[in-house]
């Protein structure tokens, strides 16, 4: 076997080097071929840029990283495995980059996340917050776990002494095929919040987890052992995250969140479901809570922010599931075996979600400003949506009003609730039992909110 | 989930970095680093409550060590590790008064951290299958 001399060992590393080296420089290119088309939203070209930067860093990091490695034979093997871990970093950063640069404007519903990003700059404490949207493969808002790309990019300044991106920088994904969708983009705001909890509010929550912990400790009369401990106190906070997001998004914009989670759940099945059977949504898994504790909670913030009277004249399935996740005769379980008692363990979920529940209004109250100008104007906004006329302008009481955004996204939903066989019966030859027209028509309905919610934001002079 | 399994492991391994090349600088050129002294003490509280009842109020000194991923990839390490001898030398990196001494506990440290960060690089590109698992349903 041929031994490896000191001389191979540089060759090596300098391989080693220039391997990664291309890698990073394939990824920043991709950065560096942006030009006047396709056009970037403001946050997504920064993105881009501070990309770019890290990447040139990281580069000219590799480039003297051979006679860095070469200085001290102890330390060399150390040295190396760094790069490895450059690598998957550099990964990560290759995978989310993509769904970045595939989301240019004409691929976003701009209207929408612009009127959200007005809403959480509103909000004193979060008013420097920006996020980049990109487009993912999944259907699913909450499989991808945001900020995961700035995490990674800022972990590889650190390891390369490089320029770590801007603290309040949030990226958020949604699915490509919704790119211009707008019912289920509401579950957006849900997507903000894991940024603003992990940003902002992670300091003030998990000393509520870890209380509802030690109680629970009190009760069974002994501390876990840590792998038990760690994982329950993981779990929890998972839960926890979750809900924050929820509550922080019904705070933002209303029940049009609730209602594109039971879009999106398909939880209208709760509706007529045999009462022998204990359906996926009462179950609580690794990473979300369940369902119907979910809504229960939704349903207490819907109540407590003075939403709910407004929710309730809906006779729509979608309010029939908010009504049924109040009941207090359902049962819970979780989808693992745990260390304690699964019943005292949801107890802990239950005394910090009570606890958000007064928490988070406090913060976070955007929407409820906006209640009774949705209660005055949204029976007029129907109207006009029942004649295809798209309400950017209302005449309410011989006066001319633009709708707030809020007001827009809910009355947007209640229509589509509620009224979009109204719609299409005043369409000549259309008929509203048919699904494939009643999918033309949500389509277009998308369209014309989006439409009011890009023409309300111009008219109101706002920035 | 797995994404997010995944991720813990890879900030994991950027977190053992940080600490590793404190380590390097240390035994290069003898210089201490801010971060060192706060990430050994985090790793050693971990180390010394390894198998044993953890109360919740203490998994707040460990820092960015209190996750269960690393708590796993990290008890993965000890059981080819000696425990008592790791924890002499990562105190002595700390507190030995000569030169010679702190060099060669880094480098023993430094061995400790390089296995951990490509067990957690190992996770990262194969995510275990966890306890969580166990369904009961």
């Amino acid at each position: 076997m041929k031994r490896t001399n000191v001389n191979d060992l540089k060759e090596t590393v300098r391989q080693e080097s220039a391997a990664l080296y291309r890698f990073v420089d394939s990824v920043i290119r991709l950065c560096t071929d942006i030009n006047e088309y396709p056009v970037y939203p403001r946050s997504s070209r920064s993105l881009f840029a501070k990309i770019k930067r890290l990447g040139e860093e990281t580069k000219a990091f590799l480039n003297g990283f051979p006679a860095e490695a070469a200085k001290d034979a102890r330390t060399a093997f150390s040295k190396r495995l760094k790069l490895s871990d450059l690598r998957a970093h550099w990964e990560t950063v290759h995978e989310y980059l993509k769904p970045v640069l595939d989301a240019d404007t004409l691929h976003l519903p701009a209207p929408l996340t612009t009127v959200l990003q007005d809403a959480i700059e509103s909000i004193d404490d979060l008013k420097d917050i920006t996020f980049t949207v990109f487009l993912i493969n999944e259907l699913n808002y909450l499989q991808v776990p945001s900020g995961i790309l700035i995490q990674r990019a800022n972990d590889i300044a650190d390891l390369i002494k490089g320029t770590r991106l801007p603290p309040r920088m949030g990226v958020v994904g949604i699915p490509y095929s919704q790119a211009n969708g707008f019912f289920l983009n509401c579950l957006l705001p849900h997507e903000m919040g894991h940024f603003v909890y992990q940003e902002h509010f992670v300091t003030e929550v998990v000393p509520e987890i870890d209380k509802a912990l030690e109680t629970l400790e009190k009760d069974i009369g002994h501390a876990l052992n840590e792998e038990d401990i760690t994982m329950c106190r993981d779990l929890l906070e998972s839960w926890i995250e979750e809900i924050f997001c929820d509550l922080f998004a019904i705070c933002l914009i209303g029940p049009a969140y609730s209602f594109a989670l039971i879009e999106l759940t398909d939880a209208t099945h709760l509706i007529g479901e045999p009462k022998s059977q204990l359906s996926d949504f009462h179950f609580f898994i690794q990473d979300h809570p369940a369902e119907m504790a979910r809504f229960e909670a939704h349903f207490k913030l819907l109540k407590q922010l003075g939403w709910w009277p407004v929710v309730d004249k809906s006779s729509s399935a979608f309010v029939d599931v908010l009504r049924k996740s109040a009941s207090p005769t359902k049962e819970l379980h979780i989808e693992y075996a745990l260390p304690v008692d699964e019943e005292r363990f949801l107890k802990c979920y239950f005394e910090v979600c009570e606890w958000l529940l007064t928490f988070l209004p406090t913060k976070v109250a955007v929407s409820t400003k906006e209640i009774t100008s949705f209660e005055n104007q949204s029976p007029k906004i129907y109207d006009y949506l029942k004649r295809a006329i798209v309400p950017s302008t209302i005449i309410l009481r011989k006066k001319v009003i633009t709708p707030s955004p809020i007001v827009l996204i809910n009355a947007g939903f209640f229509f589509y609730l509620d009224h979009m066989a109204d719609l299409i019966s005043n369409i000549a030859g259309k008929d509203p039992k048919s699904v494939d027209t009643r999918s033309q028509f949500t389509e277009r309905l998308e369209l014309w909110i989006l439409k009011a919610l890009e023409d309300s934001r111009l008219l109101r002079g706002e920035k | 989930m797995r994404v997010q399994s995944r991720a813990r492991y890879l900030a994991f391994a950027a977190n053992v970095r940080r600490l590793t090349d404190s380590l390097i600088v240390l035994a290069e050129r003898d210089e201490r680093t801010r971060n060192l002294e706060v990430g050994l003490r985090q790793v050693l509280n971990s180390l010394n409550s390894v198998n044993k009842p953890t109360p919740v109020k203490t998994l707040k000194d460990r820092g960015p060590f209190d996750r269960y991923e690393n708590v796993i990839t990290l008890n993965e390490i000890l059981r080819v590790t000696d425990k008592k001898d790791l924890i002499e030398k990562l105190n002595s990196v700390l507190n030995s008064n000569t030169r010679q001494g702190r060099r060669n506990s880094a480098l023993i440290a430094i061995q400790f951290f390089d296995a951990l960060e490509s067990r957690a690089l190992y996770h990262y590109n194969h995510p275990p299958i966890t306890k969580r698992v166990a369904a009961t349903r």
